[in-house]
């Protein structure tokens, strides 16, 4: 991508702890969504290096009936029974991969438990191959969530940079979708 | 330990408690003829009529097409009974607790009372039928979906009782539920006040015009 080449321009505007650890580590992933381009801005998802726990690229989901629309089922890794959710769907963007190569990614964040201990949840997300590894700091503007995201509760934030528009995950909000989902 | 039945339909893989099945039996012809999957037939057995699922047409990401001739019908015991449909039904195998997970907390609510653990098998996970808690689900579905049939005769009277009194009614009842009825008994209303309305009028100028 040629915005990797442009770094040391400006910083980029970060709003949660992940990215600023991460901007200590160096880089972030940036994963291309499931969709067509929206408004002329390819889209693009973006996790801190410390969130993904595995690039998987192939993963046998078994769907559950009466499930949210934003959950395409389960699936098994490293003997975990893990959601396959849909941020296309929690975002209120269409999907169309049908042309794509598609991977699967492992998200690591951390939730409270029912004794409020903190311990690591993990979740699949599927996402377009075209998987890429960008440096920090980014030049890029922090933008207002556009009007065609239905749901901008899942975003921490959303940022411009040339014809690309990532969205920085809320995994708070996903992880806690039951309470605002259904 | 708990023995489990795994069964099959559309791409999906379920468990079911052998201890809570009641019999296993060949798919009815009519199914494999159908075009396309329904979520909810009723099928009578052993004089009983019961709800007869298919959990493949229950999930939107299941696109799997008809039943095969092969299929089964599993009669869960329960209460209410419940039958399920199955493309393919495998021999029971013995299950331990360390095999199985919780189904995780984003799935709240119907799929989470239906599917409460999921079973790791080898490659690839199998989801723990509750089959009480499906018929449960099911026969408070199959209620709802009867309730506009029922509102519809309401209707239906409601009209009869109406232009028994020399009213004509212009109802579309494409759709009726609560607020269409009391749409239209107030529609209704309005025309007979109009008209008494009317027809009093019209005595007072006949007496007073003679």
């Amino acid at each position: 991508m040629s915005h990797k080449k442009s770094i040391h321009k400006r910083s980029m505007l970060v709003e949660n702890s992940d990215m600023q650890n991460n901007q200590t580590n160096g880089h972030v992933f940036v994963f291309p969504a499931r969709t067509p381009v929206v408004d002329s801005k390819r889209i693009f998802y973006l996790f801190s290096v410390r969130q993904v726990a595995e690039v998987l690229n192939r993963v046998s989901v078994q769907p559950v009936p009466y499930a949210p629309h934003y959950a395409e089922g389960v699936t098994q890794w490293r003997g975990r029974v893990l959601p396959v959710l849909s941020l296309e769907h929690f975002l209120g963007i269409a999907v169309s991969d049908d042309q794509m190569h598609l991977r699967s990614i492992v998200v690591r964040s951390i939730a409270k438990n029912s004794v409020d201990m903190f311990h690591e949840v993990y979740t699949v997300f599927k996402v377009c191959a075209a998987i890429r590894q960008i440096d920090l700091p980014l030049t890029c503007e922090p933008v207002s969530v556009p009007d065609w995201i239905t749901n901008a509760a899942v975003l921490s934030g959303v940022y411009e940079l040339e014809q690309h528009l990532f969205l920085v995950i809320n995994m708070e909000a996903i992880l806690n979708a039951r309470n605002i989902g259904e | 330990m708990r023995q489990l039945v795994l069964f099959q339909t559309g791409n999906m893989q379920f468990a079911l408690d052998r201890n809570c099945i009641k019999d296993i039996r060949p798919i009815p012809e009519t199914l494999t003829q159908a075009q396309g999957r329904i979520q909810q037939h009723t099928i009578e057995i052993d004089g009983r009529l019961l709800l007869l699922i298919d959990l493949a047409a229950a999930s939107s990401q299941d696109t799997a097409p008809a039943h095969p001739s092969n299929g089964k019908i599993i009669v869960a015991t329960g209460s209410p009974p419940l039958a399920l449909l199955a493309d393919k039904v495998n021999p029971a195998i013995d299950a331990s607790a360390d095999q199985m997970d919780e189904l995780p907390l984003v799935f709240a609510g119907t799929a989470k009372a239906c599917f409460p653990k999921v079973l790791r098998l080898e490659e690839q996970v199998a989801l723990v039928l509750d089959a009480s808690a499906l018929a449960e689900f099911e026969t408070s579905a199959a209620s709802a979906a009867d309730r506009p049939t029922r509102q519809k005769q309401v209707t239906r009277n409601l009209e009869t009782s109406l232009v028994a009194d020399g009213v004509q009614l212009n109802v579309s009842a494409q759709r009726i539920d609560t607020l269409a009825i009391e749409a239209i008994i107030e529609e209704k209303l309005q025309k007979i006040i109009s008209l008494r309305v009317k027809e009093a009028v019209v005595q007072i100028l006949r007496r007073h015009t003679g």
